[in-house]
């Protein structure tokens, strides 16, 4: 997918005008964050389990390639094949290929983060494969030709309205007479539409959040249980997942299921937790032939082996973003590609390169909330500052801003002459000010005067404790 | 007990009176205080924007000039946060300097956090009639752990109503030069926050954090909105003769 | 692709670091029991239903008072491992043996075990029950032992282990009916999977 980050200011300007995607916004406090809330607070021991839960992580990424080997070795041990991708090109490539293997005509989509972060339905439909997402948010979103703008509920920008129109135009209203008005209209619509194309498939594409080292087992959640139609009716499935998903054992991914479903939605664990290992068995009546996991590399054992390695722990529950106040204002489509709020704007910078997306790690109060709701205690605004200061290093910041900022941290160094230079900011601030004691307008910061006054003081703190000092010592 | 005073450049150029009522309760609680000469500011604006050589250089000075005080006392929670959290961080690689980062860390508190939990003091004798909306700063709950103490100094005040504005744990959208760089989102984020307030019914807004005033301030004056707003320090010192910004009467 | 492989390798065994001991991170959390009452807790949670029986009689008259009160049809897809089990033999219902054709709005099934914690059904791919019953029908009807109930994960892990030695293709562990909230976050039964799960908690001690 095209990435739009360069464009941060103008697809801020457009959110915050959007009055449909503002109404939608609301609804993520009370969806989410209410739902999280209550969900961790009868959790026993919630404080444990996050530690618990950082260590299997770390335990698993001290020993990566370890874990992925032993992972291979098992999938390959139960008829599965393992596929290796360093960048975005060859997993589309990999995915490809194996659709013609199978004589794809069509292919079935679960949600896949990683799908959406290499472009896998661009290149899947650029082969000629009708390609179908399932998971109802993607689905939506695959009508309107939009990324995800946000990672656990894609279409949550869109209105009922919105959704309804897309379906008249998109569905057959010969094979489809409904008039849609209510939500379960739209649901029972998309799941009759859907059934027919589950059932006529010849390729299933999944992601998956957990992939089992001890067993070759991997891990797939979803509500809608459209992964586990894509996963068992057509003759192959393919998964594609990255590198850092790896865990040694089940009962890691046991500890790791208590906080996603809580942390994501607020549930004590989705409707559907799956655990595919390997292809059809000898006396299975169903399921599928050919069973193929893609593991997609794409910056990650950069990251690896550099000062943003915790971003790996991500489990791609969503709460840094449904608890940022930047995301509650703009939504998921401003950060301009796959992973918005504060885990995108750290993945954004680290997959696609810093120089087109500097804007999303300054796009931060630093306010701290994402790392605090975290569930694999990831510090996030910390991996933030780092990638200001790369961006700093590499010139990305404006002229006026370093100069200004340099000019600022010379004089903070020199008290005498920083005394002056508020003597002297405390005299325009008068200037500009009006009689009540209310500044309005000015030029040098635009930006805060647009939406708010300052006050005008008269004297500096440090003025005026000199002169009390002289006071005193008359 | 001899402490120093880290007024804030904030306070420093905004709000002399704030760092005035600083010492004043500081002094009432007991303690001699210093108001070191050479300060400045702590570097957050360098820290922040990805110049941390500057932010290191501004630390080192600061650090210099704060080592002869058994406490140092910041009316602040982001700046006392920078100095007890990021002024270590700051060197990772410096050994000696991270030492001497890491000995004033231990001996930086925020304002309300000092008086309650260091000194014991939690009554100045101060009165004030309003209905007052406290404001959590992001650094000073989530990096200070700053919560309880503002409350009981609050508690305290004769003729003060506190309330609990909804959503009080976001954040107002100050966020330092994000403001001014990012002055749409900034003030989207504001707006939810001075909706929170004035749902209140609150006459009075207080905060720990000038950033945070100042901002949420600025908004509620820019929107005419008639809430005083004030640093906790000078409702506390009972310095409220003039709120930050002036407040049309009804 | 072999390339790519020697090349993530060779870059991730750079970031190597000290292995961390496993006995750090495996001590267990949990605090739910292997009771019924917990299973039950969790299924309602969910919006799923049950009935408890205790003979195999008893089960052919709950799933038939069930599929009267919410289904047109009565036409009812069964895994093999019910007719093994001897459930249903005796039944009026007109009866199709699995794997299902997609279409059908009924089909029952038999547990592999419960998991208390969560009020979860935990099945397992084999001839004697296929996969796609568990997500095709509308309404998804399971019968479970109570004896399978298992406290949580960990010891459904344990147990598949000592009882099975080895994972089977698929491990479904499904807690209620499928959902969605992706129309304005408002939640909506039967996205693609059953609309309805009606658990059978067969009691065999009565």
């Amino acid at each position: 997918m095209k990435s739009t980050s360069a464009q941060f200011n103008t697809n801020v300007r457009r959110a915050l005008h959007d009055v449909t995607l503002q109404q939608a916004l609301l609804r993520v406090g009370p969806g989410f964050v209410d739902h999280r809330r209550q969900a961790l607070a009868v959790l026993p021991d919630a404080e444990n389990l996050r530690i618990r839960a950082r260590e299997i992580k770390e335990r698993a990424l001290a020993s990566l390639d370890h874990y992925l080997l032993e992972f291979e070795k098992n999938v390959q041990a139960n008829g599965g094949q393992v596929h290796w991708a360093q960048t975005a090109e060859q997993a589309n490539a990999i995915c490809v290929e194996l659709c013609k293997q199978a004589r794809a005509r069509s292919v079935i989509k679960g949600k896949t983060m990683v799908g959406e972060e290499v472009g896998l339905n661009d290149a899947l439909e650029a082969a000629g494969l009708e390609t179908i997402e399932t998971d109802l948010g993607e689905y939506i979103i695959q009508l309107a030709k939009e990324p995800p703008s946000h990672i656990i509920a894609p279409a949550i920008h869109k209105t009922r309205k919105q959704i309804v129109d897309l379906f008249d135009r998109f569905h057959d209203r010969s094979l489809y007479p409904g008039h849609l008005e209510s939500v379960a209209d739209i649901v029972n619509e998309a799941r009759a539409v859907m059934r027919s194309k589950y059932l006529a498939a010849d390729v299933g594409i999944t992601g998956a959040n957990f992939l089992i080292a001890e067993t070759g087992t991997t891990v797939l959640v979803t509500n809608e249980g459209n992964g586990d139609l894509c996963s068992s009716l057509p003759d192959t499935h393919i998964i594609i997942a990255g590198i850092e998903k790896v865990l040694p054992t089940l009962n890691d991914a046991a500890v790791l299921l208590r906080l996603l479903a809580r942390n994501a939605t607020g549930q004590d664990i989705t409707s559907y937790t799956s655990f595919f290992t390997g292809a059809r068995r000898a006396d299975d009546s169903d399921g599928p032939n050919n069973f193929h996991i893609v593991l997609v590399d794409n910056g990650r054992s950069d990251m690896l082996n550099s000062e943003y390695r915790d971003m790996l722990r991500c489990i791609r529950c969503g709460a840094c973003m449904n608890h940022c106040p930047v995301y509650g204002a703009v939504g998921g489509h401003a950060y301009g590609w796959v992973y918005p709020g504060p885990m995108g704007s750290v993945l954004t910078p680290l997959m696609n390169g810093l120089a087109q997306s500097s804007a999303l790690p300054n796009a931060s109060t630093l306010c701290g909330r994402c790392e605090e709701v975290c569930p694999m205690s990831i510090p996030l605004p910390q991996l933030l500052r780092q990638l200001r200061n790369d961006g700093h290093k590499q010139q990305l910041d404006s002229w006026s801003a370093r100069s200004t900022l340099a000019l600022w941290a010379w004089l903070a160094r020199r008290p005498k002459l920083y005394r002056s230079a508020t003597s002297l900011s405390l005299l325009v601030l008068r200037l500009f000010g009006r009689a009540d004691g209310r500044l309005r307008h000015l030029p040098m910061i635009s930006g805060w005067m647009a939406s708010r006054d300052l006050p005008t003081p008269k004297s500096s703190f440090m003025q005026q404790w000199k002169q009390h000092q002289g006071d005193a010592d008359d | 007990m001899r402490v120093a005073l880290f007024v804030t450049c904030l306070i420093d150029l905004m709000r002399p009176n704030a760092g005035f009522a600083a010492l004043h309760l500081l002094q009432q609680a007991g303690c001699e205080v210093v108001v070191p000469e050479q300060q400045t500011c702590c570097g957050q604006p360098a820290y922040n924007n990805g110049d941390a050589d500057s932010a290191r250089a501004i630390a080192r000075q600061v650090i210099e000039y704060l080592e002869g005080f058994s406490h140092v006392v910041i009316p602040s929670g982001s700046c006392a946060g920078m100095l007890v959290h990021h002024y270590p961080r700051l060197f990772e690689d410096d050994p000696t300097w991270r030492q001497r980062a890491e000995h004033l860390a231990g001996r930086c508190h925020e304002l309300c956090q000092f008086l309650v939990d260091i000194v014991g003091v939690t009554d100045f004798n101060a009165h004030y009639s309003g209905k007052v909306a406290y404001h959590d700063s992001c650094s000073a709950r989530r990096e200070m752990h700053v919560y309880e103490q503002p409350r009981v100094l609050l508690a305290r005040v004769a003729g003060l109503t506190q309330v609990e504005p909804g959503d009080s744990e976001q954040c107002c959208g100050f966020g330092g030069t994000f403001s001014i760089k990012f002055e749409d989102i900034s003030t989207a984020i504001v707006d939810k926050k001075v909706e929170n307030i004035c749902q209140t019914g609150a006459d009075t807004l207080v905060a720990g954090d000038l950033g945070c005033l100042l901002n949420i301030g600025g908004r509620l004056s820019r929107q005419r909105k008639s809430v005083k707003a004030f640093h906790i320090a000078e409702l506390l010192a009972g310095m409220t003769e003039q709120a930050v910004f002036p407040v049309d009467k009804k | 692709m072999t390339d790519a492989r020697a090349n993530i390798l060779a870059r991730l065994q750079q970031g190597r670091r000290k292995p961390i001991p496993e006995e750090v991170v495996n001590a267990k959390i949990t605090s739910s029991d292997a009771s019924i009452e917990q299973f039950i807790r969790g299924l309602e949670k969910v919006s799923g239903t049950y009935e408890t029986v205790t003979t195999a009689q008893q089960i052919t008259g709950a799933i038939e008072a069930y599929l009267k009160q919410v289904s047109a049809s009565n036409l009812l897809v069964v895994a093999p491992a019910i007719t093994k089990a001897g459930l249903l033999v005796n039944s009026s219902l007109p009866l199709q043996p699995a794997p299902t054709r997609g279409n059908e709005e009924n089909a029952v099934t038999l547990a592999y075990a419960g998991i208390a914690e969560t009020g979860s059904l935990v099945m397992l791919s084999s001839a004697d029950t296929p996969v796609t019953t568990n997500f095709l029908p509308d309404n998804f009807i399971c019968v479970l032992k109570t004896k399978n109930i298992v406290n949580d994960m960990e010891s459904l892990w344990a147990r598949l282990q000592s009882e099975q030695g080895t994972m089977p293709r698929c491990v479904n562990i499904i807690t209620g009916p499928s959902r969605t909230a992706d129309v304005e976050q408002t939640i909506q039964m039967g996205a693609h999977g059953p609309r309805r799960v009606h658990v059978i908690l067969w009691n065999e001690l009565g």
